[in-house]
Order: C-alpha cells, then structure tokens, then sequence
C-alpha cells in the first residue's frame, strides 16, 4: 500500500508522522513516501510565528474547534518531555486587544488561565478598550519541522524533492492513495476557487525583553489585518498583513512601514529592536478547511485522494487534530470502506 | 549653604536609585557615589531584580505597600517607553506555586501587581507537586542593564561616581555635608549594625530563551525567572553565611529543582553560577542619624536592609531617603542662617 503525501509543510509532515504511528503495524505493506518542491526552512510554516490560536470564531464549524483542541492537548501533553526544546514548543502568555466588547471565543476553556483584561492592564494600550489575557502555545516550524524530519526519516519515510504536477502522475507510479497537503497552490493540482492567498508579511527584529505575545484585532480589517507581536525562542515577529487574493511572496515596502509603525506605537520599547528578517508568505485562505476524501478515476481504476488543505492562518493551531482526521480517513480506505456521499 | 556636597555610599540599586531621587528632588545638591563595587559586582547583580516583595516585619505593611506601587508604577512607565530595552525593564507573567495552600491566600501586593488571580485547574496541573497557585505579570529589571542605565542618568545629571572603599562614615565629614548610607550588607561593618545579616543566595544564570513565564515556588527556595538574554534559577537561603563562592553541590541542587518544575529546563546552555548576600534585617533601616565629634556634626540618612526585596521597594525607598536629605539640607541651612545672627 503506497502513500503519498504531497506537502511538507506541517500540514503534510504532521499527516505523514501521524499514519505512519497509527498504520505501519496494521499495515505491514504500508510504505509512506512525500513528495514536496519546498522543504523546511522554505515553506509557508516556516515563516509563520508559531503561535497556537484559532482565529475569534470558527463560524459554526465545530470540527474545525474540535481539531484545534485535539491539537492543543496533543501539544499540551509534550511539553514536559525531553523533546519539546528541539521540537520548538513553549508555553507562552499573552494579550488579545479590542476597541470594544466581544463575546468569548470558543477555545477560552482550551488555553490556560483565560481572563478578560484589567484596567490597569488596558492602560498599557492605548485606544484598546477591552481585550483577554491567557497563556497558550508555541509551536516554532523552523524547528518543528526539522523534528518531523526526522522522525520520518528514523521510520524509514522516504523524501522527494519535486514538483507534483497532478495526482495522475502519481496513480501512474503506482500510488494507492494521495494525501494532499499542498496549502495554498492545491489549485495547481485541482482547482479550487474558494482557496485564496491570504499574504501575510512579517518583520523579525531582536527584542528578547518581549515575553508575551499581544495580538490586536480591528472587526473592520479583519483577522491578522492588525498588528500583532510575537516573541519566539529567538527573535519577536511582528506582523499584521493579510491581504486576500494577493498573491505575492515579494516584500512589500509600504507593508513594512505599516508593520513597523502599527508594532512600535503598540509597544514603544521595540523602538530599540534590531531588524534581523523580513519575509512575506501565503495563508491557505479558504472558508472551511478541505479535509474530506475524493475518489478519482484512473484508467479503469479508482485511486483515492485525501485533501488536508486550506488552514488559513490557524494551520499550526489545527495540525494535529487535521493529520488525526486524515489518518481516519486512511484507515476507511484501507478496510475498504466506500467513500461517504457528498453533502 | 548653596550647593550642599552629599556622598552616597554604594552603587547598588539602593545606593544608585537614591542618588537620583536626591539630584531630582533636591537639585542644587551636588550628588557623588563613592562605592567599593561598581555593576557587575554589586549584590544586585546576582538578583533576578524580580518585583515580587518581601514582607518586613518591621515595617508596617501599608508603608511597603506604598514603597511597592511607587516603585511598581515608576518602572511600569519605563517598560511602556522607548527607554525599556536599555534599562533592562520588561513585564514578565508567571505563576506562584506552593505544595499546601498558605494561610495567606491574597498577599498585601495583589492589587499592585496586574492581574492577579488563582490558577485554575488545568493551570495547577503543569505542577502535580503543588496544590495552590497564583498567576499574574509584574516587573523585572535585569541587572547589569538597570544599573548601568541609572549610572548613565546619573552622569548626565553630573553626578560623580568613584571607586573608594568608605571604611567609617566619619571619614567623609570633611568633604561632604551629607552622607547617605546605602552599603547594603557593607552596613555590617561601615556602621556596625549587628542587627543587619546575610542572607546567601546561590543563583545560576542561563541560556533558556523559550521560558517565556517565570515559576516561582512560595517558599522562596525555588524560581525560574526569565530575564532579557538570560533566565536566573534559583536558589538558597542561607542565614549568616558569608561566603561568596559558588558551591557546586548548590549548584547542582538548584539545576534538579528547576528542572522537576520545567523539564525543558534540562536544554539550558552556558550556565553561569552567581552569588550574593542578602542584606537581611527586621526592617528597613531609614532614617536620619547626626553623627558629632568635637563639635562638628555630619548628617548621616541610612537607606539600607532590603533583604531579598530591594528591588521591589527601590524607588519608593530611594525617595524617602532623598525627602530625609531635604530635611537634612534644611536643618543645615536653618543652622548655618542662625550661625550667622
């Protein structure tokens, strides 16, 4: 049984640890490969900050909650083993920031110590007026990444450096099942229009005095459309672009200026920091997550494909609990269940 | 009297911070800190600088509670300003933890620091030894850079700094017409304050920038405090012990008790081992002495004894001190006027 997971991104090497785990020992035949053009430290996850948290509300889908908690308890529960350093994961604490009151977000009872702010605490941002404080995750790719790596790699998971042009391609080698995992250009491979870039640009600057994260939301722009600060094991990144439908992985200067300015007015003491990277990458937009089974037809045959793709700017946040639902998804296909009908 | 001469002895954050409310408060003073240690090598240097206070029985609690939120709110502005990276100052959140629940749930400081509350449940169960916890942020000044920053304030309000070891306060009292005590433990030998005592603490410094949280046993034996570059473990308390030097059996115990409350603590790199004395005392010693002979007389202000809570009284104390000198200056000049007559 042949599996091949288009993606290394965490989507794709999450998915690909996680069926390994669960299905090697079923599955004596079962041989993972991935396919992928970039590898860590070129892909979308590399350049996100690695904060866990799903964005203010998940629009009544509950799974997609449900796989941020599976996530969140997964990660929770590494944290005192010997591996969290090198797999980039810490607890951190820090701020949510309003101009006005809004409701609770569904995954208050996942994080640590939610509470909504104090006065005294307000004080610190001017013109917010309401905000949260909890203590959540990191999740660092650049690290994170490489830790996947190489656990696939002790499990004998084989790594192609390619550009898959289609699924075809890959029934044509012999491949029983695809899992695709290839974020934001799944559309190269069968197009998608409800998968939009979200781009994003993020400045890295030196600024080790920053221990919390503090992200400020303006209902009117929209998530991630305002500053947000991030401190990680070793630089602050700061950000607050989302630019839907812009499809440029170029820095922009007047995005810097908006950054630079926005984080420094929010924090004045990143006046001091020293700007080290600036990098510009593409959130896998889309309204609902794409996790579902498809069946295709390949000559006289069927071949199965399992889309795990579309998690906008909460891919890190969901991961686990997304590689978990695949790897179920796996297991209908290898006791020869029929795919369910398409609501 | 013009421009009254005032010595400042030690140039800890004690001694540093009181100068500065004295050029602020009294400007026509001329300021000099004379000390036998200079930053690195005060006992500041060795603390986390965490702003979680000490309790003095001495001292009445609404006093410490006034010197806190002064000091508290003075360097809450400077970590909200362009200058908080160079004076080393930053907020910090993290959770007080202790193996029984103590009598005193809700410290004097509670509502000083910001956000103060329980831990929940899910919070307490990272520490399966303890029972009871509370979380909030407060302050940290990170030392050498909070001391160095006062030093580079100081020299621009023209203060002068020198390295002189001050073995009797009465020495001074042909240079200077006030002097202003703040020898920490040196207070033990430079006025023979018995009352005063060690209390050592062995801490280790290290390379640990992914502990963003300090962790804090309530007993005060064990903590995690993540400073700027370097998160400071510790650490001992041990009364009347004078020594200065790292204990490797010390050392090793603090790393173990760090690790059981962060495991991740084990990755550490570059550890660095630190020592300081506590100045210890049943209360802050501040307050006005005269000292006299042969009809001279030197005003003298003591501002010594934080113990293990100097930098979370700091400010608050250091203006007392400078409104004493205030007092001082104007019995002087109320005395050199009827001198005149």
């Amino acid at each position: 049984m042949r599996v091949a997971v288009i993606g290394a991104g965490v989507i794709g090497l999450s998915t690909a640890l996680c069926i390994h785990e669960q299905y090697h020992r079923l599955v004596p035949s079962l041989d993972v490969e991935v396919y992928a053009d970039r590898y860590t430290p070129r892909t979308t996850s590399d350049g996100a900050a690695g904060l866990w948290q799903p964005y203010l509300s998940d629009q009544g889908n509950l799974q997609e909650t449900l796989w941020n908690r599976e996530t969140f308890e997964y990660l929770l529960g590494h944290l005192g083993s010997p591996a969290a350093k090198e797999m980039g994961l810490f607890l951190i604490s820090g701020y949510n920031l309003f101009t006005q009151p809004v409701p609770d977000p569904p995954w208050k009872n996942i994080v640590l110590g939610f509470r909504n702010l104090t006065p005294k605490e307000l004080e610190l941002f001017p013109g917010y007026s309401y905000g949260w404080f909890n203590t959540a995750l990191m999740l660092e790719c650049r690290r994170y990444l490489p830790w996947l790596s190489t656990r696939l790699t002790q499990r004998g998971v084989k790594f192609f450096q390619q550009k898959v042009e289609s699924f075809q391609e890959m029934f044509a080698r012999g491949v029983d099942v695809v899992i695709n995992c290839t974020g934001v250009r799944a559309g190269e491979l069968q197009p998608d229009p409800e998968l939009q870039p979200g781009r994003g640009q993020v400045i890295k600057v030196l600024a080790p005095w920053v221990k919390h994260f503090i992200i400020t939301h303006d209902m009117a722009s929209g998530t991630y459309n305002s500053p947000y600060i991030i401190p990680g094991s070793e630089f602050t990144v700061l950000g607050g672009i989302n630019q839907h439908g812009n499809w440029s992985e170029e820095n922009s200067a007047q995005d810097h200026k908006t950054i630079w300015e926005n984080c420094c007015r929010l924090l004045p003491a990143l006046q001091g920091a020293k700007i080290v990277e600036e990098w510009s990458g593409l959130r896998p937009a889309r309204p609902r997550v794409r996790l579902e089974r498809e069946t295709l037809h390949h000559g006289h045959s069927q071949a199965e494909v399992i889309h795990n793709y579309g998690h906008g700017g909460f891919g890190i946040t969901a991961h686990w609990g997304c590689a978990r639902a695949a790897a179920r998804l796996l297991g209908g296909i290898l006791q020869g269940k029929p795919p369910q009908p398409r609501l | 009297m013009t421009a009254p001469k005032v010595a400042v002895v030690g140039a800890g954050v004690i001694g540093l911070s009181t100068a500065l409310c004295i050029t602020e408060t009294s400007p026509s003073c001329s300021v000099t800190v004379l000390s036998d240690q200079f930053s690195p090598n005060t006992t500041s240097d060795a603390a986390a600088g965490m702003l979680i206070p000490h309790t003095y029985p001495g001292t009445p609690i609404h006093v410490q509670k006034q010197w806190f939120k002064e000091t508290f709110r003075y360097l809450f502005a400077i970590s909200n300003s362009a200058e908080a990276s160079e004076a080393g100052i930053h907020l910090v959140s993290g959770w007080q933890i202790f193996k029984s629940t103590p009598k005193e749930e809700l410290p004097f400081w509670s509502d000083v620091v910001l956000g103060f509350r329980p831990m929940s449940k899910a919070e307490l169960q990272k520490f399966p030894q303890h029972q009871f916890g509370q979380a909030f942020t407060t302050l940290k000044c990170d030392c050498p850079p909070y001391l160095l920053w006062l030093e580079k304030r100081l020299k621009a309000n023209g203060i002068q700094m020198y390295t002189r070891k001050v073995t009797d306060l009465w020495e001074l009292h042909s240079e200077y017409n006030i002097v202003v005590n703040c020898a920490g433990i040196g207070a033990h030998q430079l006025v023979e304050d018995k009352k005063l005592f060690p209390i050592r603490g062995q801490v280790l410094k290290v390379l640990a920038p992914w502990v963003k949280n300090f962790i804090r046993d309530g007993d005060g034996l064990t903590y995690i405090y993540p400073g700027m570059h370097q998160v400071t473990l510790g650490g001992t308390r041990e009364k009347d012990s004078w020594s200065l030097s790292p204990d490797p059996g010390t050392t090793k115990d603090i790393f173990d008790r760090c690790c059981s409350l962060e495991p991740s603590l084990r990755e550490a790199q570059d550890i660095k081992v630190k020592v300081g004395l506590r100045p210890s005392r049943w209360c802050v010693r501040l307050q006005r002495e005269v000292l006299s002979q042969g009809g001279v007389k030197l005003p003298i202000v003591h501002n010594y004894g934080h113990g293990s809570g100097g930098f979370s009284v700091h400010r608050g104390t250091a203006k007392e001190a400078a409104r004493l000198v205030r007092e001082c200056i104007a019995s002087l000049q109320g005395s050199s006027s009827r001198a005149k007559l």
